[in-house]
C-alpha cells in the first residue's frame, strides 16, 4: 500500500494525480496499514496544489466524501480507541473538516471575484449550485458523535465563524450560518449564542441579519420556552440578540453595515415580535429597550432621512408598532412603553398615524382594557390625536362619513374604559377627556360627549356613596359634578345638538333626581323644555320628545316637590296637547295621563311617594279619545281606541276610582262597532299593509279583551261588571 | 578492428565473482539493445580472467605479449577522438611468445581508486574498460575490450542546509519558496512550499521541473547542455496572496546521476529545480535553484535487491526504503518514534506545518 502510495505520486498533472491519491489514500486508511490521522492530515494537505475554484471544489468533495466513513470518532474503528494505533480521534477528523471546509470556502468565494463583471449573475448561479459542496463539510462535522458541546465550543464554532467572518462574502456568509444554525441542535446553539452573535456583527453589511435571527431564534425557542424565566439565567439571550442588533443598526466604522432603515426596523420587529413576544411575553424592560433603540434611531435618522420620508420605512415602522399592540392585548401597556408615544406622534405621517391610532383603539375595545389612570389616558390621547382633532390645514370633508362615524363612535366607546376605583380620579380624567374632545369640532363632540355625560353620571352615585354623613361636603362634590355635565351638554346644546341635548338633560335630570337634588333636576328639566320650546320643531321629533320628557317626569316625582312637580307635568300636558297631529296628541295625552297617576318607591328605607289626581287622569283619558274621535282613518282610530282602553284598563287596574266600569264597557262596545264597520276595509283592502294593520289591532283588541276574561275568571275585584 | 580479417585469435574476458555482481544495462547507440555491463563501486577490486584461443586450433600465433589495461578515460563527443585517460594501469599477461592452444589469464587490479563515476551524456562520457591487447609484430593487435561501470558513494552531507528564497517582480507577483535541502540523494524526495505573497497576475498553473546541465570544455570551447528531467505540475489554477502550496517530488522515478563538479577539468553536470509559473497569457515566470546531488551508500540495504533496473541509472533497490522521515512538523506529536519505525509505512508530510497555513489566510 505504501508503495502504492508513492506511486500514485509520480504522476506529473496535478489534477489527476491528487484524484489517485485520494482514491488510494482512503484504501490505505481502510486497509489499516496507516493511521487515518496522518493519511488524512497529508491528503487535505496536499489538495492545496488544485487552486481553481471548481476544479478544487469537486477534488475536495471527493476527499470529503472518500473519507466519511473512515474519520477517527468516537465508536470509529479507525481511531485510537476503536483499536488502531495512531489512528488518532474526533479532534483529528475536526481538524481535517475544519481545514477542508476553509479551504473549500475560499475556492468558492474566489469563484465570485475571478472573471469579467459583465458574468456576475451567472457566476452567483453557479456559486448556488456549488454552496452544497461547501455545507456538506459544516453537516458532516455535526454527524462525528464525538463533537459534544464543549467541543463544538472550544474547537469547532470558533474555526468555522473565524473562517465565515474572514471570507468576506455575502453569499457565504449567508449560506453558511443559516447551515451552521441548521445542522446543529439547540442545545449546542444556547450555550455558544454569544459567540454566534458576536460573528454575525462581523458579517457583511449585505447580509440579511434578519433572517439570521429569525432562524436562530425559530431553532432556539423550544429550549428558551422550556426555561424558567424568573430565574436570572447563565445567558441573558434577549441581552445577546439585542445588543447585537444594536451594533448592526448603529453605523460605525467598526463594522460594514449599513442597514437600511427599513431592515433596522425589521431587525427589531423581529426581535419583538419572536423574541420577546415569543419567549418572554410581556416582560416590559426587554419592550422599553427595543422601542428604546428603535427611538434613537429614528430620532438619528430625523435629520438626515426621516422615516416618513421613505413609505416602505414608514409601513415598518407601523409594524413595529401594532406588532406591540397585537401581542400584548393591552394599550396601557403598550402605550406606557418607551417612547411609543413619541414615535406615533413624530416619526409618522398623518394617515399612518391615523391607522395606529384606529388599531389603539380596536385593540382597547376588543380586549375591554381597562385605562385607569389621568396618564394612561393622556397617552391613549395622545397617540390617537388624529382621531380627535382635525389635521390643521388638510380637507377632512372628503373623509366618508361612515368612517368617520366609525372612527368617533370607536373614540366614544373607549370613554367607558376608563375605570378606577377613585371617582376624584375619574373626575380628573373626564375634566380632561372634556377639553380634548372639546377642541374636536362640532361633528366630533356629537359622538364624544354623550359618553362623557354617561360616565360622567355614573360617577353621581359612587360620589353620593363616598360622601355618606357628610353631606355638606355630598353637596359641593355633587354639585361640582352636575355643573360639569350641565356645563358639557349644554355645549352639545350650542353647538346644535339641540335634540341631543335635551336628550342628555332628560339624563341629567333622571340623575340628579335619584340622588336628590331636586333644584338641580329642576333646572335640568327646564333647559329641556327651553330646548323642546325653542328648537323642537319637526313634528316627530316633538311627539319623540314629549315621549321622553314624560317617561322621565314620571321618575321625577321621587325629588320634586309637589309644586315644581305639578307645574312640570301641567307643562308637558299643555305641549302634549299642542302636538300637531291628532293621534300624535292623543297618545302624548294619554301618557300625560299617567303623569297625574304618580307613585314612587321610596329607596333605601325612604318614604313612598305619591301623586294621584284620579279626576284629572279620567278628564286627559276622555280628552285623548275625544281627540281620538275625528280621526278619518278608521283603521288608526281604532288602534288608537284600543290603545285608550289599554290606558283605562291600566289605571282601573290601578285602582283609580274615577275610572268606572261604564267608561270601560263603553269603549269595548265603541271599539267593536268601529271593528265592524271596518271588516269591509280589512278583507277588501288591496293595501296588504292596511289589511296588517287592521290584523293587528284586531289581536290587540283581543289580546286586552282576553285579559279581561282572565281578569274576571280569577274573581279580580271590579272586572265581573265590565261588559264585553 | 579486432576482427578484421586475419586476426588470429579470440580474447574472451570474464569478469570475477560474475555470478554476485551487479549489472547496469547501458542504452546502445543506434540500437534498442541494451548493453549489459558490471557494476563497481568505489575501489573495489576488478579481477577476472582473460582467455586467448587461437582462431585456428592448434596452429601456432606469435605474439609480442599479451597486456590487459584499465583505463579510465572521458570521451568529448565533439571532437572525434579527443580522449583524455585519466587512470591506466596495464599488467601483462604473457611474455612475447608463442600460443598454440587456449590459455586462459587470471588478472586482478587490486582495490584500484576510481576516481569518477561512468557517465554517459550528450557531448561527453566517462568511461571504464578493461582492455586485453594480444601484440603482433608486423599485423594488428588483437584487441578486446569490456566496459565496466562505475559508481561511487558519497557520504552523508554534513552541512544541509534547506533552500528558501524569497523572489518576485515587483509589483506583479511575489513568493517565497523554500525546499527542504539543498542536497538531495538520488531517492530523495523533495519537500518544500510556495508562499504567495503578492499575487496580481492570473496565473494559471505552477510545475517544478528538474534540468540537468551538462558542461563541457573550456575556454572558448565551452559546451553546455541543458536537459529537462521532468516537468511536474504542483500547483493547478491561480491562486490568492496568502496561499501556500506543497510540494512533493519523488526523484527515483527519473534517471539522475549525481552532480560531478569539474570532473578533471573536463566537465561538470549540475541539477536545477526550475520553478515555473504560467499565467494566462502563457507567460513564464521561473526561478532555478541548484541542487547538489548525491549517491547514497545503499549497501545495507541490498537484502531484497538484485532486481534489475531498467534504465542504466535505476538502482536494482527496493523503490519505497527511501520514504523521507515524517520530519520536523510531525515532531511535536510522534511521541513514540521508534515503535514508529516498526510500523508499515510513515506519511511524508507535507512541507508546510499546518500552523502555519492556517495562519494569514484571508487576512488583512
Amino acid at each position: 500500500m505504501s508503495e502504492l502510495y508513492e506511486v500514485v505520486q509520480y504522476a506529473g498533472n496535478i489534477v489527476p494525480r491528487l484524484y489517485l491519491l485520494v482514491t488510494v489514500g482512503s484504501v490505505y486508511i481502510k486497509t489499516k496499514e496507516a493511521p487515518a490521522k496522518d493519511v488524512l492530515r497529508d491528503l487535505v494537505e496536499m489538495c492545496r496544489g488544485v487552486q481553481h475554484p471548481t476544479r478544487g471544489l469537486f477534488l475536495r468533495n471527493y476527499l470529503s466524501e472518500v473519507t466519511k466513513d473512515k474519520l477517527p470518532d468516537i465508536g470509529s474503528e479507525y481511531s485510537d480507541e476503536g483499536g488502531m494505533v495512531g489512528g488518532g480521534d474526533v479532534k483529528d477528523s475536526v481538524h481535517f473538516i475544519l481545514q477542508n471546509f476553509t479551504e473549500m470556502n475560499k475556492l468558492w468565494v474566489r469563484m465570485q471575484r475571478q472573471g469579467p463583471v459583465k458574468n456576475r449573475n451567472k457566476r452567483e448561479d453557479e456559486r448556488r449550485d456549488l454552496r452544497l459542496l461547501v455545507g456538506k463539510n459544516l453537516a458532516r462535522l455535526s454527524q462525528l458523535d464525538g463533537v459534544d458541546v464543549q467541543l463544538y465550543q472550544e474547537a469547532v464554532l470558533p474555526k468555522v465563524l473565524d473562517q465565515i467572518v474572514k471570507c468576506d462574502d455575502q453569499i457565504a456568509q449567508q449560506y453558511l450560518i443559516e447551515i451552521l444554525i441548521s445542522v446543529f441542535p439547540e442545545t449546542y446553539h444556547y450555550p455558544t449564542l454569544e459567540l454566534l452573535l458576536k460573528a454575525v456583527s462581523k458579517l457583511q453589511g449585505t447580509v440579511n441579519i434578519r433572517e439570521i435571527f429569525e432562524r436562530l431564534i425559530e431553532r432556539l425557542k423550544p429550549l428558551l420556552t422550556g426555561l424558567d424565566h424568573s430565574q436570572p439565567q447563565e445567558i441573558d439571550v434577549f441581552e445577546l440578540f439585542f445588543s447585537t442588533a444594536k451594533l448592526v443598526a448603529t453605523p460605525s466604522e467598526q463594522h460594514n453595515y449599513k442597514l437600511s432603515q427599513t431592515d433596522v426596523l425589521s431587525l427589531y420587529s423581529k426581535l419583538l415580535e419572536e423574541l420577546v413576544f415569543g419567549v418572554y411575553p410581556n416582560h416590559t424592560p426587554y419592550i422599553n429597550r427595543i422601542f428604546d433603540a428603535v427611538y434613537d434611531h429614528l430620532v438619528s435618522w430625523a435629520a438626515s432621512e426621516p422615516a416618513t420620508a421613505s413609505n416602505d420605512t414608514l409601513s415598518k415602522l407601523y409594524a413595529l408598532l401594532k406588532i406591540a399592540l397585537d401581542k400584548q392585548h393591552n394599550v396601557v401597556a403598550t402605550l406606557a412603553t418607551a417612547h411609543y408615544i413619541d414615535i406615533v406622534n413624530t416619526h409618522l405621517n398623518a394617515s399612518s398615524q391615523k391607522r395606529i391610532a384606529d388599531e389603539i383603539l380596536k385593540s382597547a375595545l376588543a380586549h375591554q382594557t381597562i385605562i385607569p389612570t389621568v396618564q394612561d389616558v393622556e397617552r391613549l390621547f395622545a397617540c390617537i390625536k388624529p382621531l380627535l382633532r382635525d389635521e390643521e390645514g388638510s380637507a377632512s370633508d372628503e373623509e366618508d362619513p361612515d368612517d368617520f362615524a366609525q372612527d368617533q363612535n370607536r373614540v366614544a366607546a373607549v370613554v367607558h374604559l376608563f375605570v378606577n376605583p377613585s371617582a376624584e380620579v375619574i373626575y380628573g380624567i373626564l375634566t380632561n377627556v372634556r377639553k380634548e374632545f372639546g377642541l374636536g369640532g362640532t361633528k366630533r363632540i356629537k359622538h364624544t360627549l354623550p359618553p362623557l355625560v354617561f360616565k360622567s353620571l355614573q360617577l353621581v352615585p359612587l360620589l353620593k356613596q363616598m360622601t355618606a354623613g357628610n353631606p355638606e361636603q355630598w353637596g359641593n362634590v355633587g354639585k361640582k359634578i352636575f355643573k360639569f355635565v350641565n356645563e358639557t351638554v349644554t355645549v352639545l346644546e350650542r353647538t346644535d345638538h339641540k335634540e341631543l341635548a335635551m336628550r342628555l338633560f332628560l339624563q341629567c335630570a333622571e340623575c340628579a333626581s335619584n340622588v336628590g337634588f331636586e333644584t338641580i333636576a329642576y333646572e335640568f328639566i327646564t333647559k329641556v323644555f327651553e330646548i323642546y320650546e325653542n328648537d323642537i320643531v319637526d313634528s316627530k321629533q316633538q311627539f319623540r320628545a314629549i315621549n321622553e320628557i314624560v317617561g322621565t317626569l314620571y321618575g321625577l316625582l321621587r325629588v320634586f316637590g309637589e309644586e315644581n312637580y305639578d307645574t312640570l307635568i301641567t307643562k308637558a300636558y299643555v305641549h302634549a296637547t299642542k302636538l300637531l297631529k291628532k293621534h300624535d296628541q292623543c297618545r302624548a295625552v294619554y301618557m300625560c295621563a299617567h303623569l297625574f297617576w304618580g307613585e314612587v318607591k321610596g329607596e333605601n328605607g325612604g318614604e313612598d311617594k305619591e301623586w294621584k289626581n284620579g279626576k284629572k287622569v279620567l278628564a286627559l283619558l276622555q280628552k285623548s279619545l275625544r281627540i281620538a274621535e275625528p280621526t278619518m282613518d278608521s283603521s288608526l282610530n281604532v288602534s288608537l281606541y284600543v290603545e285608550i282602553l289599554n290606558e283605562y284598563l291600566y289605571f282601573f287596574e290601578h285602582k283609580n276610582d274615577a275610572v268606572q266600569v261604564k267608561y270601560l264597557s263603553g269603549l269595548i262596545s265603541l271599539i267593536r262597532k268601529n271593528l265592524e264597520g271596518m271588516e269591509g276595509i280589512e278583507d277588501s283592502s288591496s293595501d296588504p299593509v292596511v289589511a296588517e294593520e287592521a290584523g293587528l289591532t284586531r289581536l290587540f283588541f283581543e289580546n286586552t279583551l282576553e285579559h279581561i276574561v282572565r281578569k274576571q275568571k280569577q274573581g279580580a275585584p271590579g272586572y265581573s261588571e265590565i261588559e264585553l | 578492428m579486432a576482427f578484421l580479417f586475419g586476426a588470429a585469435c579470440t580474447i574472451e574476458i570474464s569478469i570475477g565473482d560474475a555470478d554476485t555482481r551487479r549489472y547496469v544495462d547501458l542504452p546502445i547507440e543506434n540500437s534498442t539493445n541494451l548493453l549489459t555491463v558490471p557494476l563497481y563501486v568505489g575501489d573495489e577490486t576488478v579481477k577476472g580472467s582473460v582467455k586467448v584461443s587461437p582462431v585456428t586450433k592448434g596452429k601456432k600465433m606469435d605474439h609480442q605479449g599479451i597486456q590487459i589495461e584499465l583505463i579510465g578515460q572521458i570521451d568529448m563527443f565533439y571532437e572525434r577522438g579527443n580522449s583524455f585517460e585519466f587512470l591506466s594501469m596495464s599488467k601483462d599477461l604473457e611474455a612475447p611468445g608463442d600460443l598454440t592452444a587456449e590459455k586462459e589469464y587470471p588478472f586482478e587490479f587490486l582495490n584500484v581508486e576510481k576516481q569518477f563515476e561512468s557517465y554517459n551524456g550528450i557531448n561527453v562520457r566517462l568511461r571504464y574498460f578493461l582492455k586485453v591487447t594480444v601484440k603482433r609484430g608486423l599485423v594488428s593487435n588483437v584487441v578486446k575490450e569490456q566496459d565496466l561501470w562505475v559508481r561511487n558513494f558519497t557520504n552523508v552531507p554534513e552541512v544541509n542546509h534547506p533552500i528558501k528564497m524569497e523572489v518576485g517582480i515587483e509589483d506583479c507577483l511575489h513568493i517565497e519558496f523554500e525546499y527542504n535541502r539543498s542536497k538531495y540523494h538520488m531517492k530523495d524526495v523533495i519537500i518544500g512550499k510556495i508562499y504567495f505573497l503578492l499575487v496580481r497576475i492570473k496565473i494559471k498553473h505552477m510545475e517544478l521541473a528538474i534540468i540537468k546541465r551538462e558542461s563541457t570544455g573550456s575556454g572558448p570551447n565551452l559546451y553546455n547542455e541543458s536537459e529537462t528531467v521532468t516537468k511536474y505540475e504542483i500547483m493547478d489554477g491561480a491562486p490568492v496572496r496568502g496561499e501556500s502550496i506543497p510540494i512533493r517530488l519523488f526523484l527515483s522515478p527519473f534517471e539522475l546521476t549525481p552532480t560531478y563538479k569539474s570532473i578533471s577539468n573536463k566537465f561538470s553536470l549540475k541539477y536545477y529545480l526550475n520553478l515555473v509559473l504560467v499565467d494566462e497569457d502563457d507567460r513564464r515566470y521561473f526561478k532555478q535553484q541548484e541542487i547538489i546531488l548525491w549517491r547514497k551508500n545503499e549497501k545495507k540495504r541490498t537484502k531484497k535487491g538484485g532486481r534489475k533496473a531498467k534504465t542504466g541509472e535505476k538502482e536494482g533497490t527496493d523503490a519505497a526504503v527511501e520514504q523521507p522521515a515524517p520530519s520536523a512538523t510531525k515532531a511535536p506529536e510522534a511521541e513514540k518514534p521508534v515503535e514508529k519505525e516498526e510500523k508499515p509505512a510513515s506519511i511524508p508530510a507535507a512541507a508546510a506545518p499546518s500552523q502555519v497555513e492556517e495562519k494569514g489566510l484571508f487576512d488583512g
